[in-house]
């Protein structure tokens, strides 16, 4: 055979292989290959943005953290390091603060236009749930991210976070102890929003996302609401 | 039992189990019932044994009490009759971290014992007021009429009540007592518009009127 049919029949074997031990072939198939209504806009490519600011949020934030050092007398010299010492460090550390802020832009116009298409009712309110969900775990990671750089700024807007939690009913004061540590502010709080912000949050949120994910593959694609026709009875509805 | 030819059409040994009395009146269970509450009674213990000691790790600072100590606020002669003096706190001198944990008060000694109309029975000496704003914690700063907060725009008197902007109760403040020549603070309270004290509690929770009813416990 010629060397192209040859390799192309090498690789269908090998993912023939992979496929029959764990249907990961079968489950690609489902998650990609799927079919989307008809008239979909630039509104629905906001969740697959969200996901690529997430996965490049986690890729960065795990390279800053190979150089970042969480103490009180060693955070700030370690970023400054990060910044301009190291190779590259002001680009990934750059693109780790601006993604921060376009995981919050973008949630906000995807939980918009999710509202406004009508996404969320029946048989989507779990995905709306989880959605939810995942709002206020990436406004936690933005609250505990910020306080890493320990610096004037970076102290005083958590401490003005913290207080914000407290004045939540009943239970505030507890959640803005909890965050702090205690009654006041140490240099306790730097690994605990460490903590927070690299195992516990991460954590809750890579099962929420999955889910979110899941949900949204198994259920389809909201039809768009500016189609006139029924989707039940249009067969040109799904393409 | 068995039909009209002798073949066996049923046999208890063979139908579904199902929960039946037992002779001496309980209730029994099939094999498969008491395994799976048996794996799930394992299963909730080893989950307890990890949960309960983490999260109590976890939630042990929020139960921990306060770690006041008293701190020293200035020497006597420092302070000015009617006049503010700005004076930083430094507890817990002898941990590594003593600057995150510095304070600020704004002083005033009231010649006899008069011009302050938030101050408590036996405390009317002196004004040891907080510089944390009751809004949301912002550093205060003086002015010409009391306190002005730079965040949000609130105000305050000269005995620290609120009087403009969202700050929700007047600003904390210390007790004081003299030990020798040198005024120490021994404790931090949080008041009501009136001057009772209440216990300390983080800004922004209000200490009178309905919303009170919000922030009924204090870790």
């Amino acid at each position: 055979m010629a060397l192209k049919e040859e390799l192309k029949y090498r690789g269908e074997q090998a993912l023939d292989q992979v496929d029959q031990r764990g249907g990961l072939v079968d489950f690609h198939k489902w998650f990609l290959f799927r079919n989307v209504p008809a008239g979909l806009s630039w509104l629905h490519t906001l969740g697959f943005c969200l996901l690529v600011v997430f996965v490049s949020q986690a890729i960065t934030g795990s390279i800053l953290a190979m150089h970042y050092q969480p103490g009180a007398d060693t955070a700030y010299e370690s970023i400054q390091r990060i910044t301009m010492e190291h190779g590259w460090g002001w680009l990934v550390r750059g693109m780790h603060k601006w993604g921060a802020s376009m995981m919050i832009v973008l949630m906000f116009l995807h939980m918009a236009a999710s509202f406004m298409m009508g996404a969320y009712k029946y048989p989507r309110e779990l995905t709306w749930i989880s959605g939810v969900l995942i709002l206020v775990m990436m406004l936690a990671m933005g609250l505990t991210g910020y306080l890493l750089v320990w610096d004037q700024r970076a102290f005083w807007a958590s401490v003005v976070a913290i207080n914000l939690n407290g004045t939540a009913p009943f239970l505030g004061p507890y959640i803005s102890e909890f965050l702090r540590g205690g009654a006041t502010y140490s240099a306790d709080i730097i690994p605990r929003f460490y903590a927070l912000h690299m195992l516990l949050i991460p954590g809750a949120l890579g099962g929420l996302i999955a889910l979110h994910m899941y949900l949204v593959t198994r259920l389809g694609v909201t039809p768009a609401p500016w189609k006139t026709e029924d989707p039940a009875n249009d067969p040109e509805a799904w393409s | 039992m068995r039909d009209d030819e002798g073949a066996i059409v049923s046999d208890t040994a063979h139908e579904p189990a199902k929960n039946g009395d037992t002779p001496r009146g309980g209730k029994d269970m099939t094999r498969g019932q008491f395994l799976t509450a048996g794996t799930l009674a394992v299963g909730g213990v080893m989950g307890a044994l990890i949960a309960v000691p983490v999260a109590g790790m976890a939630l042990a600072p929020v139960f921990g009490g306060s770690d006041f100590e008293a701190v020293f606020i200035g020497k006597l002669d420092e302070f000015q009759d009617g006049v503010f003096t700005k004076v930083v706190l430094h507890p817990h001198s002898d941990k590594p971290d003593a600057y995150v944990r510095k304070k600020v008060a704004f002083v005033r000694l009231n010649k006899g014992g008069k011009g302050d109309s938030l101050a408590l029975k036996g405390q009317e000496e002196y004004s040891v007021i907080s510089n944390v704003c009751m809004h949301l914690g912002c550093p205060v700063q003086a002015s010409n009429a009391g306190f002005v907060c730079p965040c949000h725009g609130g105000a305050y008197n000269k005995d620290g009540k609120r009087q403009a902007g969202p700050p929700v109760r007047p600003l904390d403040r210390y007790i004081w007592e003299k030990r020798g020549e040198e005024l120490w603070a021994t404790a931090i309270y949080s008041l009501d518009k009136n001057g009772h004290r209440h216990e300390h509690r983080d800004p922004g929770q209000h200490t009178a009127g309905p919303e009170k009813l919000f922030y009924p416990l204090q870790p």
